[in-house]
């Protein structure tokens, strides 16, 4: 079974899903940020799950090279540091933006922002 | 490829990022905007030498290694003609940008944030010629990142109600589109096992010759053309453009539209032809996708500019239209289509910045938004009114103007094509008809006189009428830029096709 094998890139597919639609379809800001947040660690989990491989160690080599098939390849896990440094700017500036949107509205339901700005000076 | 040009591509991304550290230093504005001037003219000197010198050297195109890693490993930039002409079409258009438009800057952002503003100028800058030039995947995700930031700062510079909220809703999608992009790196990654771009197409091309993962690689590219169609404004995926252009100050709204989509656009060409290839992207059906966004784009954008009250939407929902010229070209899937593609990027980038800026002084000379208030602002505003009236008939296509080229080009590359003819033609007949009905009344009220002289209560405070050297210096150069794209054409497009031979 494809599924039971691949575990954790299922469940990675799954919380991806659940940020997307959090994103997409939450009203308010802080929730969609969180949303934002689940899609981001999803497309980690998926990076990291495959960069490992049971049995194998990081490539750290102290006492010279064994073989290169006990290590893994190191790059997965540098995207993922590149990406979650990546993410929490995007989330910082969200948040923020958030507090800015706040001071000027009163609220950080995105329908009702839509709706006053409307009304004001469209 | 020897000499001192093939470190060009290096400065040219790094010299505005040292820019941008500069920035939050600096206390005075002004000598903000001198240093973001210079580096501006620096870089279009740089690339400028960078195509003379690509020109006459016998190699096409080169890579250089970042860092000195060879191939599989590292990171690359690549520099051929395609990349050096968008670099320095891209460096002219934001310098005209900042030095045309510095009396609104001045007026709608606070004096303490305005080196910030340059600040974020200069990253957008750097991000925009990272993406024009980088080789790897990557890389490429990250300064799409860092382009989205900078890009959502300068819609809010301008810190009102309106500006926020569109400020949110780009930053939304924007970063909806960045996870797919990343989503779509991770799985490519996973397949290919390379984030180079050259290595990565010899194992797809492998793959799908043996008709190997057919459907995770299509779904890829789906998932990479829906990530830069949401960032670069494609029809069903515009609806943040034209708040954020439509309120945010004139230098943002001239370098958002002419420049910052543009970015992405490059960069899904670079990722089909570098990464998959075109024969694979063709193998795999996708350009029927490009072609049928790019179509209803063009409709859809004309159609909505129509019902615009305001000038500044009405040329955002304009610039919804031009990007479906853009997604149309490349979904032909000829030579010629995407020689038109790259050629409108330029053309668009030149007479969109333009349109903004001319917007920008014929509202303040009008003290309102709304294009009912624009009567006889032409006359108040000479140069504005001409600058206003060459981007609107470039726009609309009329022959002597860079907009017509592309659409000439356009129109050829569907006669090229296989079945697309019997669509591409009609649609372009029916937008360049639209695109005359919204521009042409705004041009015929901008000239007429005004019937109550003074009569009305503006709803801004009226600017200094009289405008400034810079902003009229700015306009006759962006004015001689559009005729002179849209006369002596032949050497540009040519160049931009060997760029395209050399490209895959």
């Amino acid at each position: 079974m494809g599924l039971i094998t691949n575990f954790y890139e299922a469940t990675a597919m799954v919380l991806f899903g659940i940020g997307f639609v959090t994103l997409l379809l939450q009203k308010n800001l802080i929730k969609k940020i969180i949303g934002l947040n689940i899609m981001d660690s999803a497309i980690f989990l998926y990076l990291t799950t495959t960069g490992y491989i049971t049995g194998r160690s990081a490539p750290i080599v102290i006492d010279g090279v064994v073989y290169a098939g006990a290590y893994v390849n190191p790059l997965p896990s540098a995207l993922v540091m590149t990406g979650i440094v990546v993410a929490v700017s995007i989330t910082a500036f969200a948040l923020a933006l958030s507090l800015k949107l706040y001071e000027h509205y009163g609220t950080l339901d995105m329908d009702k922002i839509a709706l006053m700005s409307r009304g004001g000076k469209g | 490829m020897g000499g001192v040009a093939f470190h060009f591509p290096l400065f040219i991304i790094f010299l505005p990022m040292l820019a941008s550290i500069v920035m939050p230093l600096l206390r005075s504005s002004n000598i903000a905007r001198n240093i973001t001037l210079a580096v501006q003219v620096v870089m279009i000197g740089l690339s400028l030498g960078l195509t003379v010198s690509l020109w006459v050297s016998p190699a096409p195109y080169f890579t250089y290694l970042m860092g000195y890693f060879p191939a599989p490993f590292g990171n690359e930039i690549r520099a051929g003609m395609l990349e050096a002409l968008l670099a320095c079409a891209f460096s002219t258009v934001l310098l005209f940008s900042i030095l045309g438009t510095a009396q609104d800057t001045d007026k709608d952002i606070s004096e303490s944030k305005r080196p910030l503003f340059y600040c974020m100028i200069n990253l957008l800058n750097t991000s925009l010629m990272a993406l024009v030039f980088t080789n790897d995947i990557f890389t490429a995700y990250v300064f799409i990142e860092v382009n989205t930031l900078a890009a959502c700062a300068i819609v809010a510079a301008k810190e009102n109600r309106d500006t926020l909220k569109a400020t949110i809703k780009y930053l939304l999608l924007s970063v909806m589109g960045s996870g797919m992009f990343l989503l779509s790196t991770a799985f490519l990654y996973s397949i290919t096992g390379h984030l180079l771009m050259e290595p990565a197409r010899e194992v797809i091309t492998a793959l799908v010759a043996d008709g190997q993962y057919q459907f995770p690689l299509t779904m890829t590219i789906l998932l990479f053309i829906v990530s830069m169609a949401v960032k670069s404004a494609l029809f069903p995926f515009h609806t943040w453009l034209p708040d954020a252009h439509g309120s945010a100050t004139t230098a943002s709204s001239a370098i958002l539209s002419g420049l910052v989509i543009k970015g992405y656009i490059v960069m899904l060409l670079k990722l089909l032809y570098r990464v998959y290839g075109i024969e694979t992207v063709a193998e795999l059906g996708v350009f029927h996708v490009l072609f049928l966004l790019g179509i209803t784009g063009m409709i859809a954008g004309s159609v909505m500019a129509c019902f615009q009250t305001k000038l500044k939407r009405l040329i955002a929902y304009s610039s919804v239209a031009q990007i479906g010229y853009i997604f149309v070209g490349m979904g032909l899937d000829t030579q010629g289509g995407f020689t038109a593609a790259s050629y409108h990027i330029i053309a668009h980038a030149f007479t969109k910045s333009m349109l903004f800026i001319a917007a920008g002084a014929l509202i303040s000379a009008a003290g309102s938004y709304t294009i009912s208030d624009m009567t006889g602002t032409a006359r108040k505003n000479k140069m504005a009114g001409i600058a206003f009236t060459v981007g609107a008939l470039s726009m609309v296509g009329i022959p002597l103007f860079a907009g017509f080229v592309s659409k000439f080009y356009l129109a050829g590359a569907a006669v090229q094509g296989h079945i697309s003819i019997w669509i591409t033609m009609p649609v372009l007949a029916i937008s360049t008809f639209i695109n005359g009905l919204y521009y042409f009344p705004v041009l015929v009220r901008i000239y007429s006189k005004p019937e109550y002289e003074g009569d009305a209560v503006p709803a801004l405070p009226v600017g200094k009428l009289k405008p400034s050297f810079a902003a009229n210096f700015t306009l006759v150069c962006l004015i001689a830029a559009n005729v002179a794209l849209g006369i002596f054409f032949a050497p540009l497009l040519g160049a931009l096709e060997s760029g395209f031979l050399w490209l895959g």
